[in-house]
């Protein structure tokens, strides 16, 4: 395998590492987002 | 349906009714706030990073369409719509610190109608831009082997710069404002590298790789819509109205800066390309700044110019994501689309919802691999926003005459630079019809469906007090 053909391979795998960080905050967010909005529900 | 009527200025002649009535107090509810973080330097760096791509490719159309001298004459008659869209923007925008830019703008002084479209062209304008220069660096990085895929490259440009946007606005913009500053500085490269200065050894030969002006001033009309390239989204430097620490401030000293910048960038560009290339080359080259270094023969020279244009395609998508989830993000915050998007991080305050549904979208445009018919559904979309927000300036007068509202920087000459921003904008639109007409025509059928969908769908949702709630309370009742 040459050099760039290699190089294609590591993009990828960033591009994979990107999703996960974004994906995993996003979610963490929305989850939390909910929880705070079920407990302000439950207040009222 | 009368959808003057329903959502033109007398919608906003009712609500400004509303809020002058004593009975009724117009609550303005708590908005989704992004952080007041950025400078004058930021705001040079969103407009300036958005726009410098165009001096690295692009721009040479205008000498197959309109040869050398056409090109040199659209590119300063480009420049005067923008000096005077800059002078309409910054009076409005300096007034309005509000996320959304000429959408906001369109929402206090035209009605939400307008608003929606003008937000729509924004956000399509910057999608479209945005996946364009990531299918350019692709493409660039194939050039150097043939082994290089460009679909992981332009997949991880994209999620990148996403993600930055996503974690905050001043990280983002001041890794804009360096990598913009180094594309601009390899252009000053090129420039030195040639001796111009001295006609005994300089590598600028105008006389001899120019062709004048071939077609005569029908060449010019279509010229322009190329010359376009060398500005287009500067105006965008409003949308980052909300995020300054000082509006009043930072955005006329950005954006006029900005401004000059991409002006002597722009004739700069005109000036070494012109006389390294010939003209019959130049017209048709994909990357005329860098055939340029590559006619000076010096490795250097072509190595700084290939780093030079994948930063700046790298400065403008960064940008152009930016300024697409605002324009978005103040859609959804006003519910002129789904609540959804209007939300932003707790941490970074940022809009994080607009900013990771974009990405999907810009994606998906770049998939389809048709640079030129995104790069022109986006400048339909710009000129169709320009037109507008000439028309936005007599408005604005008209409403908040001067001393009536303090402004941060008051437009010198008016209607003159209305007037122009209309005139040109119309004439550039003029150009394009007879090389893409289709282009256009379904450009205006998709903007009118989706003004038919707002209507039908989305208008009731509004909440009427608080649309122009917020504007009215700070500057007092317009003149209508």
């Amino acid at each position: 395998m040459s050099f760039w053909s290699m190089m294609n391979w590591v993009v990828w795998a960033l591009c994979a590492l990107f999703v996960f960080l974004l994906v995993s905050d996003f979610v963490k967010v929305e989850i939390i987002r909910k929880i705070r909005k079920e407990e302000e529900q439950k207040e009222q | 349906m009368k959808i003057e009527g329903a959502m033109g200025l007398s919608f906003v002649k009712e609500l400004v009714s509303k809020v002058e009535e004593p009975t009724k107090v117009v609550e303005v509810k708590e908005k989704s706030l992004l952080s007041k973080v950025l400078g004058p330097m930021h705001v040079w760096a969103l407009g300036v990073g958005i726009v410098l791509v165009g001096e690295f490719m692009g721009w040479n159309f205008t000498i197959l369409k309109g040869g050398s001298l056409g090109a040199i004459i659209a590119c300063w008659t480009i420049g005067m719509l923008y000096i005077a869209m800059i002078m309409v923007n910054t009076e409005i925008g300096s007034v309005i610190p509000e996320a959304g830019g000429q959408y906001a703008m369109a929402k206090y002084l035209l009605g939400p109608l307008a608003a929606f479209n003008i937000g729509l062209m924004l956000v399509l304008e910057y999608a479209m831009l945005e996946a364009a220069d990531a299918l350019v660096v692709g493409q660039i990085l194939q050039s150097l082997n043939p082994e290089i895929q460009p679909l992981p490259y332009i997949i991880l440009s994209l999620l990148l710069l996403t993600y930055l946007n996503y974690r905050g606005a001043y990280a983002t913009l001041t890794l804009n404002f360096i990598i913009t500053a180094i594309a601009f500085i390899t252009i000053i490269i090129l420039l030195f590298s040639t001796s111009f200065w001295n006609p005994q050894v300089s590598l600028i030969k105008l006389k001899e790789m120019t062709n004048g002006l071939p077609y005569g001033p029908l060449g010019i009309l279509a010229a322009m819509q190329f010359g376009i390239w060398f500005y287009l989204g500067i105006e965008g430097t409003t949308l980052a109205a909300e995020e300054c620490k000082s509006t009043h401030r930072a955005l006329p000293v950005g954006a006029i800066i900005g401004l000059a910048t991409l002006l002597i960038g722009a004739t700069i560009t005109w000036f070494v390309c012109s006389g390294l290339v010939p003209a019959g080359e130049l017209g048709v080259s994909a990357y005329p700044l860098y055939d340029a270094a590559l006619a000076t023969g010096k490795l250097f020279v072509v190595i700084a110019l290939f780093v030079g244009t994948i930063l700046a395609c790298l400065a403008s998508a960064n940008g152009c994501i930016n300024d697409a989830s605002r324009a978005w993000f103040a859609m959804s915050r006003d519910k002129l689309i789904p609540e959804f998007f209007g939300a932003t991080h707790p941490k970074y305050n940022t809009p994080y919802r607009a900013i990771v549904f974009l990405l999907p979208i810009s994606l998906a445009f770049a998939f389809t691999g048709m640079l030129d018919q995104v790069i022109t559904f986006s400048i339909l979309s710009a000129l169709l926003v320009y037109v507008l927000t000439g028309y936005m300036m007599f408005r604005f007068r008209s409403m908040y005459p001067l001393g009536t509202i303090k402004r941060g920087y008051i437009a010198p000459m008016h209607p003159l630079p209305a007037i122009v921003v209309i005139i040109i904008a119309c004439a550039t639109l003029l150009g394009m019809y007879f090389g893409y007409w289709i282009n256009m025509l379904s450009g205006v059928v998709f903007y009118f469906l989706a003004s038919v969908w707002f209507v039908s769908r989305r208008a009731k949702y509004i909440d009427k007090d608080h649309f122009l709630g917020a504007g009215i309370k700070d500057w007092g009742k317009p003149n209508l």
